[in-house]
């Protein structure tokens, strides 16, 4: 049980990211960048981006989920070591977005995962992704 | 000595430029380099077809988020000459100062971008940072840092007041300083020339024959830039200097685009200075009055950048809408520069041209003869 | 401006006699625009070529199913030397869709050449690798996205 608690702790304390994109116009994913440099900094509470999903804590998605992506995505949702949590990014990622109706897109992606955290935008600026984040943390605290 | 295929992928999904490679490599040695576009597909030149043209240009504009400014330029523009608007002398001006932000954003993006892999992190935060005060202007001017939304069929959405121009101004000197120092860096650190120097080299007639683009032509010594050659925009009242470098490898490319920034910057000046006052915009019809075809160029960050449509009469949507991206351009003069050099300069080589960056994080290795697959980062295999 | 183009349609008549059907001079953007009959592609390329000393830039071809019986194919052509934007169309028949392949002169067509290949289902007789580009490899046979049918 206390091995439980001192898990927690060092998740809220330290959530490690993983990015994936399934499909982004590459904006989303230039926000998601510029809230690690010095100007957002994301790493001041502890987050950290990284690049294995055998690592991460939560996922942010961004991008509107392809044909082409889905078992990908799926794959790497999978391979994310329980507790996990998602945070989808964008409007794209909400909903498709502008490719709604595209031939090559479906619309959202919490289609293929439960989502914990919607960041509406196109794109998101890096605060609004940071307070997604926070958002998240709290969430998870106050859990039980 | 096992003969290895290298996949260098998995593309994003959804751009429009996607890029995978197979290598085929003799040990170390790159041999042979094949584009496989595909993944990405998201029939982005259909849908527009199917949007009214106002739409389209909301579309066309999440074609490539990082160059969305010369992707809504050259859709308004093509419509405007379809439909024979003229356009207010303003709006062209404010056209040509968002575009040169737009510049300078994606410019310093892909610099950081680039120090980033060379292992040279502090220059990554360094540029990025300053990165940031190209977006707050965007912001200023736009209303938006990424997705501007800035041009409108018939002019601009947005007026730069007085006040404003003030404040671009100064951001702009001291973004200038910075760059210097970028640029010292770039031409001097023995890290940086040691790898990029004689890295991806492309010759100046491989370079035309292959149809390279931009800056990745520019650096090759190909005096090339649709801002000079075919003026649009202001670009025919402001004086603009293609930069161009005659060694061919990384580090050229490299250099052209810190020169970029200085030379954007320059332009903005100018067009502050020589602005006229008037209205940015004019109303314009949401069909077609003639059946036409139009098309038209720009100079996007990453090179020339094609929208060329059809319209017919009394029409509200395009009959056709045809997009060539740059990156796309710039394919096979990509494989050519891979060709002959070593697997661990294939990262510096590609994001040398400025592809869609997050394209070149991991790579996938194949050994034909037992068929398994390693995935890697890109960064490990340095 | 004007003697260029006279030049290069002089050349082009001279080369490919009744081949080059017409052109006129865009008066807005001020460009060539060049029609020649699809057996002249490849002559009316490699012409060009010739008057810009190999200095010819391929921008890219765009093909257009504009609903009619045939499919037109734009080539964008910049000259370095002269500084001339030149746009040669060929019309293609829907029920022979075949073009010469002018990947021999300007290779940067390789890519371009595919692309049409498969979004309109043009042939190119010649090119050294006609596959499919960008759709997904279950995208079924005889399916092309951008004709209208
Ligand atoms: S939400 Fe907007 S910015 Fe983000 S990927 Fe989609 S189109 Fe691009």
């Amino acid at each position: 049980m206390s091995l439980l608690k001192l898990a927690k702790w060092a998740r809220l304390k330290s959530p490690w990211i993983l990015h994936v994109n399934t499909g982004a116009c590459n904006s989303c994913d230039i926000e998601v960048l510029a809230a690690l440099t010095p100007r957002f900094d994301v790493e001041r509470f502890g987050a950290i981006l990284k690049p294995s999903p055998r690592h991460a804590d939560i996922l942010i998605v961004t991008g509107a989920l392809t044909r082409q992506a889905v078992e990908r995505v799926k794959r790497v949702y999978e391979q994310t070591p329980d507790p996990k949590f998602v945070i989808a990014v964008g409007a794209c990622a909400l909903s498709g977005g502008v490719f709604q109706g595209c031939y090559g897109v479906l619309s959202g992606v919490d289609k293929v995962m439960p989502v914990d955290v919607y960041v509406p935008g196109c794109p998101p600026r890096p605060d609004a992704i940071i307070h997604g984040v926070i958002k998240l943390i709290e969430k998870v605290s106050k859990s039980g | 000595m096992p003969s290895v295929d290298i996949n260098i992928g998995p593309v994003h999904p959804a751009l429009h430029e996607p890029e995978k490679f197979v290598f085929k490599v003799d040990g170390e040695v790159v041999v042979d380099v094949e584009p496989r576009l595909g993944y990405v597909h998201r029939g982005i030149e259909k849908a527009a077809g199917e949007k009214t043209f106002t739409q389209a240009v909301y579309l066309v504009e999440r074609v490539c988020g990082i160059c969305n400014v010369a992707h809504t330029l050259a859709s308004v523009q093509a419509i405007e000459r379809a439909f024979e608007v003229d356009v207010p002398a303003r709006a062209k001006y404010l056209r040509t100062i968002i575009h040169e932000l737009n510049r300078l954003h994606s410019h310093l993006l892909l610099l950081g971008v680039a120090c980033e892999l060379m292992g040279f992190d502090t220059l990554f935060m360094m540029l990025w940072r300053d990165r940031e005060v190209v977006m707050d202007l965007m912001e200023l001017a736009t209303g938006n840092r990424v997705m501007s939304a800035y041009n409108v069929i018939g002019g601009v959405r947005r007026n730069i007041s007085d006040h404003e121009v003030s404040t671009i101004r100064k951001a702009l000197t001291s973004l200038s300083e910075g760059v210097k120092r970028y640029r010292k860096a770039f031409a001097e650190d023995p890290t940086i020339r040691a790898r990029c120097v004689n890295v991806g080299r492309l010759s100046p007639f491989k370079g035309i024959s292959l149809g390279a683009v931009g800056p990745t032509a520019r650096g090759s010594g190909i005096n090339v830039d649709v801002r000079v050659k075919e003026p649009y925009a202001a670009f025919d009242e402001i004086q603009c200097t293609p930069i161009t470098y005659n060694e061919g490898d990384s580090w050229a490319r490299f250099m052209v685009r810190i020169d970029e920034l200085h030379e954007s910057i320059r332009i903005i000046d100018e067009a502050l200075n020589k602005m006229p006052r008037g209205p940015i915009r004019v109303p314009v019809a949401e069909v077609a009055p003639q059946t036409a075809e139009s098309f038209s160029i720009v100079e996007a960050p990453r090179g020339e950048l094609l929208h060329h449509i059809y319209v017919k009469k009394g029409e509200d949507r395009p009959l056709r809408y045809r997009i060539r991206t740059p990156t796309y351009a710039n394919m096979p003069a990509l494989c050519e520069m891979l060709k002959g050099g070593y697997i661990a300069d294939i990262p510096v080589t590609l994001v040398s041209i400025d592809p869609c960056f997050s394209c070149t994080d991991r790579l996938t290795l194949i050994d034909i003869r037992s068929h398994k697959r390693k995935v890697v980062r890109l960064k490990s295999s340095i | 401006m004007v003697e260029v183009h006279d030049m290069i349609i002089d050349e082009l008549r001279r080369r490919l006699k009744g081949g080059l059907l017409n052109w006129d001079v865009n008066v807005k953007s001020m460009c060539l625009t060049i029609r020649v009959d699809r057996s002249s592609t490849l002559e009316a390329i490699r012409s060009l070529a010739e008057i810009s000393e190999g200095r010819l830039h391929l921008t890219t071809i765009s093909g257009a199913d504009l609903g009619g019986d045939s499919i037109e194919l734009t080539y964008f052509l910049w000259l370095h030397d002269q500084e001339e934007r030149i746009l040669l169309k060929v019309n293609l028949p829907k029920d022979a869709l075949r073009a010469q392949s002018v990947t021999t002169v300007l290779p940067a067509a390789i890519l371009y050449e595919r692309e049409v290949y498969e979004m309109l289902g043009v042939v190119f007789e010649g090119h050294p690798k006609l596959e499919r580009l960008f759709l997904p490899e279950n995208w079924p046979e005889g399916v092309y996205p951008l004709r209208r049918s």
